[in-house]
């Protein structure tokens, strides 16, 4: 198979590449770009550790192609930690004690940003919603979601 | 009592930034990939492996059996082997190894080998094992006994005698990151192992066999890991030796990472068992004896089985048996092997036990509470082993805080009112269950004795302290204890404290991370190396407000300090373990349980509503996060109890992904309401007991408890699916 030319922006940059259309986006941000906060879990978009934002929505990298992905916006973890500090949900998981051995987290953390992006405010019901895509095998979930409610108030405030 | 450093976990910070480096995030050149052909039969003769002759093999490395000296696994038993030479032994059993640059090529490689066998006739069910091995030795990889007392007079005097059978599923870890490790060889003569690794230890000792009588030097080094529950304890043998090989051979470094399905398919899980009980009981419901036949499917290799079905004959219950006796069999069938997961025997005796005490509540007419109040051990009782609880036993609090919490005796009446009266109508039964649970922490028997754990702690020039463990950081929070132990201990930050990579060249071997040993037993030992420095550096003086400064100085004059202890268990607590008797464990946790369920009347899907949880852990060193450790083993115990179900077929095991083995997501969590009880041990740190598996072994028969006031039918299967449900109605 032929390599393509594609432009990606990630976390705010602009990367030409070449690759096999075929590349899941997984790996052009793992190999290619060294976004290694992209965990790979299953390959088949069941359990949300790849889970990237890819123009506003949130998409399991490991079922995207970088065809599909040609001329589009991707935010990854690498990106919420800024010069001002942590941002406000990854502050909320540490606080809530939502994090053990930490695979799923970044994946948690993408779920949370996008959930939080259309709804400031949600309840218990809409944050387990918001999630569902994203498997966790230590925590049991409640501190996330715990997390989940602490960030949203300290972005509204 | 002391209070202990507020701080958060040590790593939280790079695991939310995805700045940790698990071992696929490691940026090593020029490597390999490597991958494994596996057997596609249960049971059969290797006739021949043919490698394709028009295949351009040169790029391509290989390893077959035939090319291994030492081929066997070092763990209990030297059976398995790294690769299968002449017989396969179950599905998945692999055969060759095989690297290459990049996985085209590997891929392209795999399709040029064939591999022709003659089929032998498999033992693949528990009836087939069972009735195999009644005549046929070699098929039962270890059978032992716990015996009190006298179970024939018991009967003798006995009102009644119940008896019943239950059975309990594999479980699969599910660990979030599959299994990988890397090796890298230096110089000819070394290799370094990175990856996924629970015990860089039980590693280090495979490969010192595996490379015995060679100049080759093995160190380990385990990357912080992705989950594990038993899953990466000893199944990270036998990938390292693989990648060990191959990169040997290629002189390259090596990768081998599973995906998802490879994993599920062909690494250890929980034994499934098979439980027949015969009780003697007196017209009060009290138990005066107790028959059991406890059988685990081992698989097709020992592994760890005796140990786990060690634990499972010793934990049956919390109750006084005064006459009892337990016959375990671990058996050997040809099926993927079995070994370390979080509970080690005791979720499938948990099971057993309280399935007994409903069964028994059932026959009598009593309550489940009625019965497990008459015979619940009380503080002075002796265990079956002969061992008195008369320390550390926070079990009847535990009971009172959930009954109290839970309101489950009014509940108890009430669901079974609103299912006589309502559930037609409201298309659902309701349910509350119970169980009462216990954890003996570290190994079992004699094992820490022989373990000869050491830790050792090093003060630095600029007067911080560095933590010396092979103890691993696996989700489980260790890293954070045992920082909290030594920032509370000398009133220091955690800048002040570092934690020595758990790197076999650079740690002692303080023992496998397992068997909720981290904290009581090595975190026992840092409290006895900070005193050990405390002792120099101040001089048996108690004034620790200038440690640093007095640290540097003692630094300048005396030049470095390193320390070590070595753990040996409180003099009294001795164990036969040919008779299996005396402390089969140096303390127990323990908790109290109750589930609130519904059961859907249209789809016999249940779903947890509530969960009330109280565990006796000792000293809490990390309160949060051992609240934390409660809720995630509640919900992989719901996953066990309700939906992780593994079909097997000829052997194999059909289901390898999320979608059809189906893990607990956020939709599935209930309300859970835990408590800590902190019944202080102590010989441990600061009082701190075992809790890592407490957590998870009594969720299912609580569960399975609530099924039987919805359904007022025996549980007699976990996970407990529609199907079953659904069977079970019908009878």
């Amino acid at each position: 198979m032929q390599k393509i030319e594609i432009n990606l922006t990630v976390n705010q940059r602009s990367y030409e590449l070449k690759v096999k259309p075929n590349k899941r986006l997984l790996d052009v941000l793992r190999n290619d770009l060294n976004f290694t906060g992209v965990k790979e879990g299953c390959g088949i978009g069941e359990c949300g550790a790849c889970t990237v934002i890819m123009d506003g929505e949130i998409v399991n990298s490991c079922m995207v192609l970088a065809g599909q992905a040609r001329d589009s916006e991707i935010i990854t973890v690498e990106d919420l930690e800024s010069e001002n500090g942590l941002h406000p949900i990854q502050k909320a998981f540490i606080d809530a004690g939502a994090v053990q051995c930490g695979f799923c987290t970044p994946g948690m953390i993408l779920s949370t940003l996008n959930l939080l992006k259309e709804n400031s405010n949600p309840t218990r019901s809409e944050i387990k919603d918001g999630l569902e895509g994203n498997f966790c095998r230590c925590t049991g979930y409640k501190q996330i979601i715990d997390a989940v409610e602490l960030a949203a108030e300290m972005m509204r405030d | 009592m002391k209070k202990f450093n507020k701080e958060k976990r040590v790593d939280a910070h790079k695991k939310i930034a995805g700045e940790e480096k698990y071992v696929s995030d490691l940026n090593v050149s020029d490597k390999l990939i490597g991958a494994t052909i596996r057997s596609e039969y249960a049971h059969a003769k290797i006739e021949e492996i043919i490698f394709a002759q028009d295949f351009d093999w040169d790029d391509i490395v290989i390893m077959i059996a035939a090319d291994i000296k030492n081929n066997y696994v070092a763990m209990i038993e030297k059976d398995m082997p790294f690769l299968a030479k002449s017989i396969v032994n179950y599905i998945g059993e692999p055969i060759v190894l095989l690297a290459a640059k990049n996985r085209k090529k590997l891929d392209e490689a795999i399709n040029n080998i064939e591999i022709k066998y003659e089929t032998l006739e498999p033992v693949l069910t528990f009836d087939e094992a069972l009735s195999a091995a009644e005549n046929k030795d070699d098929l039962i990889f270890k059978q032992m006994q716990v015996k009190r007392g006298n179970f024939s007079t018991a009967v003798k005097r006995a009102n009644f005698i119940i008896e019943d059978m239950v059975e309990t599923s594999y479980q699969e870890q599910a660990y979030m990151e599959p299994q990988g490790v890397i090796a890298i060889p230096k110089n000819n003569d070394k290799i370094e192992i990175r990856g996924s690794i629970q015990c860089p230890y039980y590693v280090q000792n495979a490969m010192d066999q595996l490379f015995a009588d060679t100049d080759i030097k093995i160190n380990v080094n385990a990357n912080p890991l992705g989950g594990s529950f038993g899953g990466k304890e000893d199944f990270p043998s036998l990938i390292s030796g693989h990648a060990a090989l191959l990169a040997h051979k290629a002189q390259k470094p090596v990768e081998i990472i599973y995906d998802r399905k490879e994993d599920i398919k062909t690494t250890p899980k929980r034994h499934p068992s098979r439980s027949e009980f015969r009780v003697a009981v007196n017209e009060e419901g009290r138990i005066i004896g107790l028959e059991v036949k406890l059988s685990i499917n081992g698989g097709a290799y020992c592994t760890l089985s005796p140990v786990v079905l060690e634990r499972a004959v010793l934990t049956f219950g919390c109750y006084f048996i005064e006459n009892i006796c337990i016959d375990g069999y671990a058996l050997k069938t040809n099926t993927v092997p079995n070994a370390a997961f979080r509970g080690f025997g005791g979720p499938q005796a948990l099971f057993a036990a309280e399935m007994m005490i409903e069964k028994i509540a059932m026959e009598l007419n009593l309550t489940p509470l009625e019965v497990r109040q008459i015979n619940m051990l009380k503080f002075g009782d002796k265990l079956e082993t002969g061992q008195p609880v008369n320390y550390s036993f926070g079990l009847p609090e535990c009971l009172q805080n959930v009954l109290h919490k839970s309101n489950y005796i009014k509940k108890y009446k009430e669901f079974k009112k609103f299912n006589i009266e309502n559930s037609a109508e409201a298309g659902y039964l309701k349910g509350i269950g119970m169980s009462l649970a216990r954890h003996g922490g570290g190994f079992t028997g004699s094992g820490e004795n022989y373990m000869d754990t050491v830790a050792a702690m090093e003060l630095l020039q600029n007067g911080k302290l560095k933590i010396i463990t092979a103890q691993t950081e696996m989700g489980q929070g260790v890293d954070t204890a045992y920082k909290k132990i030594v920032s509370d201990f000398f009133e220091l930050p955690y800048s002040q404290i570092l934690i020595e990579n758990k790197d076999t060249s650079k740690v002692p071997n303080s023992g496998p991370t397992v068997a909720s040993r981290s904290t009581m037993v090595v975190g026992k030992l840092i409290v006895d190396n900070c005193e050990k420095i405390k002792n120099k550096v101040l001089e048996e003086q108690d004034d620790l407000s200038e440690f640093t400064k007095k640290a540097v100085d003692y630094y300048k004059t005396n030049g470095k300090l390193k320390v070590e202890s070595t753990y040996k268990h409180p003099d009294f607590v001795k164990y036969n373990e040919k008779e299996l008797t005396g402390y089969a464990y140096p303390v127990f946790s323990w908790s109290a349980n109750v589930a609130e369920i519904m059961l859907n009347l249209t789809t016999y899907e249940i779903e947890v509503t509530k969960y009330f949880t109280s565990q006796d852990i000792g000293r809490a060193i990390n309160p949060q996060q051992a609240v934390a450790q409660i809720e995630g083993g509640t919900v992989q115990g719901i996953g066990y109890a309700l939906f992780e179900n593994m079909y097997t077929q000829k052997g194999q095991i059909v289901n390898n992904g999320f979608i059809d083995y189906i893990i607990p997501s956020i939709m599935d969590v209930p309300e859970i309401e835990a408590d800590i009880v902190e019944e202080s041990y102590f010989y441990g740190p600061y009082g701190a007991k075992g809790m890592g598996e407490l957590v998870l072994v009594g969720v299912a028969p609580a569960i399975a408890s609530a099924l039987i006031n919805a359904t007022n039918k025996l549980t007699r299967k976990i996970p407990s699916t529609p199907e079953y449900i659904f069977k079970l109605l019908e009878e």
